[in-house]
C-alpha cells in the first residue's frame, strides 16, 4: 500500500464523530471516518502504526514510538496478552513507584491514543467503536473495555477484529459470498466466517487461540537461534537476555520480506558470536505454530458444514500473515483464494471506524455477530451446564431454573463459566454470585429463574427473578465488589455532557468511578458491617452514602471528592475489624439445576 | 387503558412494536414466531424466505440501530433482536422447528418420559451411527453422510403428510427419529 496522506480535517461536520480504535498487541491504530472517507491519525512523529509500548521511566511516561528502541528493557509491551490472563494482577510499577495492574496500564495507553485524536480533531472526541480479537472471553472483552471507559472514552461498541476487518473489506470491494477471514496478529489468531451480501456482514462462525500471535513466532525463532549458535535453551536465560531475544528475533522476521539471509553479531550470556539468520530456518521454527492455525480453520469450517467449494475467498488480516509461510499453507491447505490487497495492519481499524459512523449517524448496513465461547454454569459433581453455545448469534437471552439443596435455604450459588471443557475446571471461571433473600422453604420448592443476557458487544450481564414470591427486588446478585459495566457506561455518558473541559471529564469520571466502587464494597459488606460497626458508625457511613449518591447525579466533582474521603475514613474502622475477625464464608449452598 | 406508549402515553387497539403516533419502540410485544418472519405454520420452511425475514427484523431490532436513544429503548431492542436470533435458530433447525408447530397445536409435552418405542428403526439408526462413528474412509463416511440426508429427507416428508392429516402423536414420534438422524451427521 502507497503511503497513505494526512490531512488536517478541513472543517467540523455536523456528523457524531467515532473513532475506530484497534488496539493491538504489537501496534494500535486509530482512524475516524469524516468528511466522506476514513483518515488514520498520526502520532507526533507522523506516524500511523502505534506500537503498543509504554514506558515510566524518568518519571514521565512514554508511549509507543517516543520510546527509543535502546529503552526497550524499561518498556512494556503486550499489555494486550495480559488480559487474556488476569488484567487485574498488578504487574507493573508507574513512574511513582507505585503498583498497577495491565487494566490501569492500558488505561494509559488509551488516553494516548485520545490525546492524539482530540489534537488531531482539534476538540475532544469521547465516542469510539473498540476492536476486540474475536476469540476473546467474556473477562478479556470487559476489562479491555473498563479500561477505555476510565481513560474517557465513550465505548459505543466492541466489535470483534475480523468482523471489523470484512466490514471494510466488503464495503470497499463490493465483494459478496462466505469469506474466511484469517487474522494472525501480534497476540492472538482469530478465524471468522462471514456471509457478505449488499450491506449485510453476518458471522456464521468464529474460532481461534487467544495465545498464538506475532509473539509466540519471534520466540519460537528465539529458541532456534539460541540452540542453534549457544547451544541455550530459552527458558535457561534470564528475564533481561529473553527481552533482548525477543527484540532481536522481531527484527530478523521484519527483515525477511527484503532479504532472505543475512548475519548478525549478537552477545548472549557475555558470548559473542556471529550467526546467520537464514528465512529457510525461520519457516522451520513456526511452523507448527501455522499448522495450528489451519487446524483450528479446519476445524472451524467442519463445525460449520462449510465446503472448500462455498468458500468465495481468504482474506488475511494482522502483521503476522506477512510472514511467507502463512500464505503458503493456506494455499496448500484450502483451494480457496488468498486477498492480500489491503493494508493487513489497517483495515481493522478502518472497519471499526466505518461501522461507528454508520451506528451513530443512521445507515442501512447491518452487522450480525455470534459469540465466540460457550457461556453456563457449574452443575453438581464439577461439571459445565452449556446455557449458551458458542457461535450463537447475538445478542442473546437465555433463562435458566433453579431450586434449592437443602430445606430452608434462603441463598443459592451460582457459578458462571465459559469454554468448551465438559469439566468446570477446564473452563474460565466468569466469577460465583449468590442469590439471597429466598424465602426459606423445602428443599426443591424454590423456582430461581437465572437470565444469561450476552448484549451487542458480547458483555454478559446475569440476572434472577425468585419465581416463586415473582418478586425481582429482594433478590441480591453478587458478581463481585466491581462496578459493572453497565453503570461503568452511565457514568462515562453523564460525565462526558457535565464536564466542561475534556481534562475534568476524565477526572470526574475517575472520583466517580472510585465513589460508585466503594459505595458497592460497602454494600457487599453491609451484614458483616451492621456486626462490626458501632451504630453512630453505621449512621454516619448511610448519611455520607446518601449524600454522595446525591452528588454523583450532579456530577459534582469537588463535593463527590469531598465525601469519598469522608466514607473512606469512616469505614477505615470497619476494614480493620474486618481483618481481625475471622469472618464465615457469605457464600450459600451450591445450586441443583432444574431438570427442563 | 391498554397498550399504552410509555413515552408519549397515547393508546393503540392492540399491542405494536412501534407506537402508532410517536413511532417509538414498545415493551414486551408477544409474537407468534412464524407470523413474526411472515411465514405460514409448516414443516417445510424455504430457508431463503427464513434468511430474508431475518435480515429485515434484524434491520428493525438490532440494537446498533438503537444506539443513539435511551437507556430504556436500547434494552427493549436488545430483548427483541435477542429473541428475533432465538426464534431463528428455532426455525432453522427441522427438529426443533416442528417441536415449535408440536407446542403451537398443545401437544407441547407429549414426548416427556417417553422413550421411542420402535425397536426396529432404533436398531437401523445405531448400526448407521456406528458405522459412521468407526469408519476413517472419507468417501464412505460421505456415502453414509449422504444415505442419511436422503432418510432426513423422506421422514420429513411423512411429518408433512402427518401434519395435513392432524396427526399429532406420529409428527412427534417421528421427530424424535428426525433428531435422532440429524445427531449422526451433526459433525
Amino acid at each position: 500500500m502507497s503511503l497513505l496522506t494526512i490531512e488536517e480535517p478541513s472543517k467540523i461536520t455536523k456528523e457524531n464523530t467515532c473513532i475506530g480504535i484497534d488496539f493491538g498487541t504489537t501496534n494500535s491504530v486509530t482512524s475516524v471516518f469524516i468528511n466522506g472517507e476514513v483518515k488514520f491519525i498520526s502520532d507526533e512523529n507522523d506516524k500511523i502504526l502505534i506500537p503498543t509500548a509504554i514506558s515510566y521511566k524518568e518519571e514521565k511516561k512514554k508511549f509507543g514510538n517516543n520510546i527509543f528502541e535502546n529503552e526497550f528493557l524499561n518498556t512494556i509491551y503486550s499489555i494486550k496478552r495480559n488480559f487474556v490472563k488476569d488484567p487485574d494482577d498488578k504487574l507493573f510499577k508507574n513512574y511513582d513507584d507505585i503498583k498497577i495492574s495491565s487494566v490501569e496500564v492500558a488505561k494509559d495507553f488509551f488516553s494516548y491514543l485520545k490525546n492524539l485524536c482530540d489534537s488531531y480533531l482539534k476538540s475532544p472526541v469521547y465516542d469510539c467503536i473498540l476492536t476486540v480479537p474475536a476469540y476473546f472471553d467474556e473477562k478479556s472483552r470487559s476489562e479491555i473495555m473498563r479500561s477505555a471507559f476510565l481513560a474517557g472514552l465513550n465505548v459505543r461498541r466492541l466489535i470483534n477484529e475480523p468482523t471489523a476487518a470484512a466490514f471494510a473489506y466488503g464495503l470497499e470491494t463490493k465483494k459478496t459470498g462466505t469469506f474466511l477471514v484469517y487474522d494472525l496478529g501480534g497476540g492472538t489468531f482469530d478465524i471468522s466466517v462471514l456471509k457478505l451480501s449488499e450491506g449485510i456482514f453476518k458471522v456464521l462462525g468464529t474460532s481461534g487461540d487467544t495465545m498464538l500471535g506475532g509473539d509466540d513466532l519471534d520466540e519460537a525463532f528465539a529458541e532456534f537461534i539460541l540452540k542453534e549458535n549457544f547451544n541455550l535453551e530459552f527458558s535457561s536465560i534470564n528475564a533481561e537476555e529473553k527481552k533482548k531475544m525477543l527484540r532481536l528475533s522481531k527484527t530478523y522476521k521484519e527483515k525477511f520480506s527484503q532479504k532472505e539471509n543475512f548475519s548478525d553479531i549478537i552477545k548472549v550470556n557475555n558470548k559473542k558470536k556471529k550467526i546467520n539468520i537464514r528465512l529457510i530456518d525461520f519457516n522451520k521454527s513456526i511452523e507448527l505454530l501455522i499448522e495450528r492455525t489451519i487446524k483450528i480453520t479446519k476445524n472451524l469450517k467442519n463445525e460449520l458444514n462449510i465446503t472448500d467449494d462455498s468458500i468465495d475467498g481468504i482474506i488475511l488480516v494482522g502483521g503476522s500473515t506477512r510472514c511467507q509461510l502463512v500464505s503458503q499453507k493456506l494455499k496448500k491447505s484450502f483451494k480457496s483464494k488468498l486477498f492480500d490487497d489491503f493494508n493487513p495492519d489497517l483495515v481493522v481499524s478502518k472497519g471499526a471506524a466505518l461501522h461507528g459512523y454508520d451506528i451513530l449517524n443512521g445507515s442501512n448496513n447491518l452487522l450480525l455477530d455470534v459469540t465466540p465461547l460457550s457461556l453456563g454454569i457449574e452443575t453438581v459433581g464439577g461439571l459445565m451446564e452449556k446455557v449458551i453455545s458458542r457461535n450463537t448469534p447475538i445478542p442473546a437471552i437465555k433463562e435458566q431454573s433453579f431450586t434449592t439443596f437443602e430445606n430452608g435455604q434462603t441463598s443459592i450459588k451460582v457459578k458462571i463459566l465459559q469454554g468448551e471443557r465438559e469439566t468446570s475446571d477446564n473452563n474460565r471461571n466468569l466469577g460465583e454470585f449468590i442469590l439471597s433473600g429466598l424465602d426459606p422453604r423445602p428443599a426443591g420448592i424454590p423456582r430461581v429463574k437465572v437470565r444469561f443476557s450476552l448484549d451487542a458487544d458480547g458483555i454478559l450481564l446475569v440476572s434472577a427473578i425468585d419465581e416463586s414470591t415473582g418478586k425481582k427486588n429482594n433478590l441480591v446478585i453478587k458478581t463481585g465488589k466491581d462496578i459493572d459495566l453497565k453503570e461503568m457506561r452511565r457514568i462515562v455518558e453523564s460525565s462526558i455532557s457535565n464536564a466542561e473541559e475534556d481534562i475534568n471529564q476524565r477526572m470526574l469520571i475517575e472520583i466517580k468511578v472510585k465513589a460508585q466502587k466503594l459505595i458497592n464494597e460497602i454494600g457487599f459488606y453491609n451484614k458483616d458491617i451492621e456486626k462490626l460497626c458501632d451504630k453512630k458508625n453505621i449512621v454516619n457511613i448511610n448519611k455520607i452514602i446518601t449524600m454522595l449518591k446525591v452528588e454523583l447525579n450532579n456530577n459534582n466533582k469537588s463535593r463527590i471528592e469531598a465525601l469519598y474521603e469522608q466514607l473512606n475514613k469512616e469505614t477505615e474502622k470497619f476494614a480493620q475489624k474486618k481483618i481481625e475477625t475471622e469472618f464465615s464464608s457469605l457464600v450459600g449452598k451450591d445450586a441443583k439445576q432444574l431438570e427442563e | 387503558m391498554k397498550n399504552k406508549c410509555w413515552s408519549c402515553g397515547k393508546e393503540s387497539n392492540k399491542p405494536e412494536f412501534f407506537c402508532i403516533h410517536c413511532g417509538k419502540i414498545q415493551e414486551g410485544v408477544e409474537a407468534n414466531e412464524f407470523e413474526l418472519f411472515g411465514m405460514k405454520e409448516s414443516i417445510l420452511i424455504s430457508i431463503d424466505k427464513l434468511e430474508e425475514s431475518y435480515l429485515q427484523l434484524q434491520s428493525k431490532f438490532h440494537p446498533d440501530k438503537y444506539i443513539n436513544l435511551s437507556e430504556k429503548e436500547r434494552e427493549i431492542s436488545t430483548i427483541y433482536s435477542s429473541k428475533v436470533n432465538e426464534i431463528y435458530e428455532k426455525l432453522k433447525n427441522n427438529v426443533s422447528r416442528i417441536n415449535l408447530i408440536l407446542k403451537l397445536s398443545g401437544f407441547d409435552n407429549y414426548n416427556e418420559g417417553k422413550s421411542f418405542d420402535d425397536p426396529e428403526t432404533l436398531n437401523e439408526i445405531m448400526e448407521i451411527q456406528e458405522e459412521f462413528m468407526f469408519s476413517n474412509n472419507l468417501k464412505i463416511k460421505q456415502k453414509i453422510k449422504d444415505k442419511v440426508n436422503k432418510m432426513i429427507k423422506k421422514t420429513l416428508t411423512e411429518i408433512e403428510k402427518y401434519f395435513k392429516n392432524n396427526e399429532y402423536e406420529k409428527i412427534s414420534k417421528n421427530n424424535i427419529k428426525l433428531s435422532y438422524l440429524e445427531k449422526i451427521i451433526e459433525k
